[in-house]
């Protein structure tokens, strides 16, 4: 008999308790589209003021993860609990930065728009927009350097551009949790550089970031911990746990030619 | 003088209806959805008629309860048949939309049956040309608040109804950006997705039950889509784009109402068109010219 029959068998918590230190504690998540698991009983606990990086092939439930945890796809199962508390307890704590492909940059925004967005809790509800409102907003688009394209309609924006209006968007949330997705897929290099020199700050003042990453080769230089998935948990831990070879090939299925493997554990 | 007691009040009407319905437009179109216009505007048609069964009376607030109720329901059910169906969105649309404005007519046959007449021209094609204003004998019989109370009902009604939604607008034009241009970080904000698809959906059937009236539950969707659609092809400023979609749909509904009323005649036609006909026209063709002038002035560019 599993652990877990016996467990509602006799009627106890099928979860272990939140983990209170932890920004995000996830226990047992399960995603499904239809009747394929995109995430199938995830057990993650995020390590205080640490760079998560999550890691696994096209498909593997990278992006799916995120989403379940915050709510945003109807998860069959699973506890998830942010700072010792339910995650719709704490929401005021978390920062999310979607896709870039999920929304509509012909939308009718300037960059500072976009950007006011994330201090809308802290500005409340049906409540007006008032200067020191924007001035917080601008100033968070000055530390991903874009202060210059602060009136600049979003669709006029280069990728890399529309790439640090989101993070600064998430900046101004000044959480203390940031789950991003892909946030470095498809920039430039300046972008890049920034946006981890952006990551490395808030590491620096106590925060923790989970991001979603494609480029193997730069985890260990950017990340401190990572995730492997597909579609099950496959390695975490300190990057250099999760990382093996032997991690590696379950999770990329053995897709990954030697000389990838090298750079990746070098 | 006809001039006051039935051009006026029917402009007044097409202008309110072209203002409420374009408002509402602004956040179907930001969100690139414009079809749910189309499919409300039908879903709307067995509301009406069985709002008429119940009270029997071809303007009454049971045809505006039987009209938002059949919106919800029909939006519900595109969600549910999405879900259950498998279906993307265009097509569980275009499977309840048709299947409740086929019922809606079918309904219509079975009452006039019975003896009750509803006349479908008008659900379909608007009462512009029926609206008549009988008080007034010079212009300054207008102002006089004892003429008031013989407004057709219509334009009360209507005029009340887009000051509401536009009053709920102005309170909420900044959660209206948030969740029409990205509603995944809107949800983690506390904006559930179920919260937003219902507001929106019921301001657009609040909106097309009451400009149905005026321009019919068909042309409506002109109101609701070729003015907000021309402005995103002149404006990036939000303010911007639903003032000009507003400014848009009035002017629409004047030059529309004068080119059916007046310009008809000249066209070869033995006397007035449908007015709704021709402002639907009108806005059609401004929406087509600022596409062609946005292409020209982009090339040159």
């Amino acid at each position: 008999m599993s652990p877990e029959i016996r467990a509602l068998i006799q009627g106890e918590e099928l979860h272990a308790p939140l983990d209170k230190q932890s920004p995000l504690d996830v226990s047992g998540l399960t995603v499904a589209y239809r009747r394929t698991p995109a995430v199938w009983n995830v057990d993650f606990k995020a390590v205080p003021g640490s760079l998560t990086a999550i890691l696994g092939p096209n498909g593997a439930g990278k992006s799916s993860f995120l989403k379940g945890a915050l709510g945003l796809v109807p998860t069959l199962e699973g506890r998830i609990g942010a700072f010792g508390l339910p995650i719709n307890k704490s929401r005021r704590r978390i920062a999310y930065v979607p896709q870039r492909e999920s929304v509509d940059w012909e939308f009718p925004a300037t960059a500072l728009d976009v950007v006011t967005m994330g201090l809308y809790r802290s500005i409340g509800w049906f409540r007006p927009i008032r200067r020191y409102h924007k001035e917080a907003a601008l100033e968070a688009l000055a530390q991903l350097g874009m202060a210059d394209f602060a009136s600049r309609q979003i669709g006029q924006l280069s990728g890399g551009q529309q790439q640090r209006v989101f993070l600064a968007r998430a900046l101004a949330q000044d959480a203390d949790l940031y789950l991003m997705d892909e946030p470095l897929a498809g920039v430039d290099a300046a972008t890049e550089r920034t946006i981890v020199t952006l990551l490395r700050h808030l590491a620096s003042s106590g925060k923790t970031a989970l991001v979603v990453h494609h480029d193997l080769s730069t985890v260990k230089e950017y990340f401190d911990q990572a995730l492997l998935l597909n579609v099950r948990r496959i390695a975490s831990g300190s990057v250099d746990e999760a990382i093996t070879e032997d991690t590696l090939q379950r999770a990329y299925g053995g897709r990954l030619a030697a000389p990838q493997l090298r750079a990746v554990l070098s | 003088m006809t001039f006051l007691q039935i051009d006026l009040p029917a402009m007044t009407l097409a202008i309110l209806a072209g203002l409420t319905a374009a408002l509402v437009g602004n956040l179907l179109i930001l969100r690139r959805q414009a079809l749910m216009g189309d499919a409300l505007s039908h879903m709307v048609l067995p509301g009406i008629v069985g709002g008429y069964v119940i009270s029997g009376h071809p303007k009454s607030w049971a045809i505006v309860g039987g009209a938002l109720l059949a919106g919800l329901l029909g939006a519900g059910l595109i969600s549910l048949i999405q879900r259950l169906g498998r279906l993307d969105a265009a097509t569980a649309m275009g499977v309840v939309l048709t299947t409740m404005f086929a019922a809606g007519v079918l309904l219509i046959e079975v009452i006039n049956i019975s003896g009750i007449h509803l006349d479908i021209e008008h659900a379909l094609y608007g009462s512009l040309e029926s609206v008549i204003w009988l008080y007034p004998v010079g212009w300054k019989d207008i102002f006089n608040p004892a003429g008031w109370a013989d407004l057709p009902r219509e334009i009360p009604f209507i005029a009340g109804t887009f000051f509401t939604l536009a009053t709920a607008f102005f309170i909420t034009a900044k959660e209206i950006r948030l969740v029409t241009f990205d509603p995944s970080f809107s949800a983690t904000l506390g904006i559930p997705f179920w919260l937003t698809e219902l507001l929106i959906n019921c301001a657009v059937a609040i909106a097309v039950v009451a400009a149905f009236d005026a321009v019919g539950s068909i042309l409506v969707i002109s109101m609701l889509i070729c003015p907000t659609a021309t402005a995103r092809l002149i404006t990036n400023r939000f303010n911007l784009q639903i003032g000009v979609s507003l400014f848009i749909a009035a002017f629409s509904a004047l030059l529309g109402y004068v080119f059916a009323v007046w310009g008809a005649p000249y066209l070869g036609s033995p006397g007035a068109v449908n007015a709704a006909g021709g402002i639907a026209c009108v806005a059609g063709t401004i929406l087509v010219s600022t596409s062609i002038l946005h292409v020209l002035l982009q090339k040159r560019a």
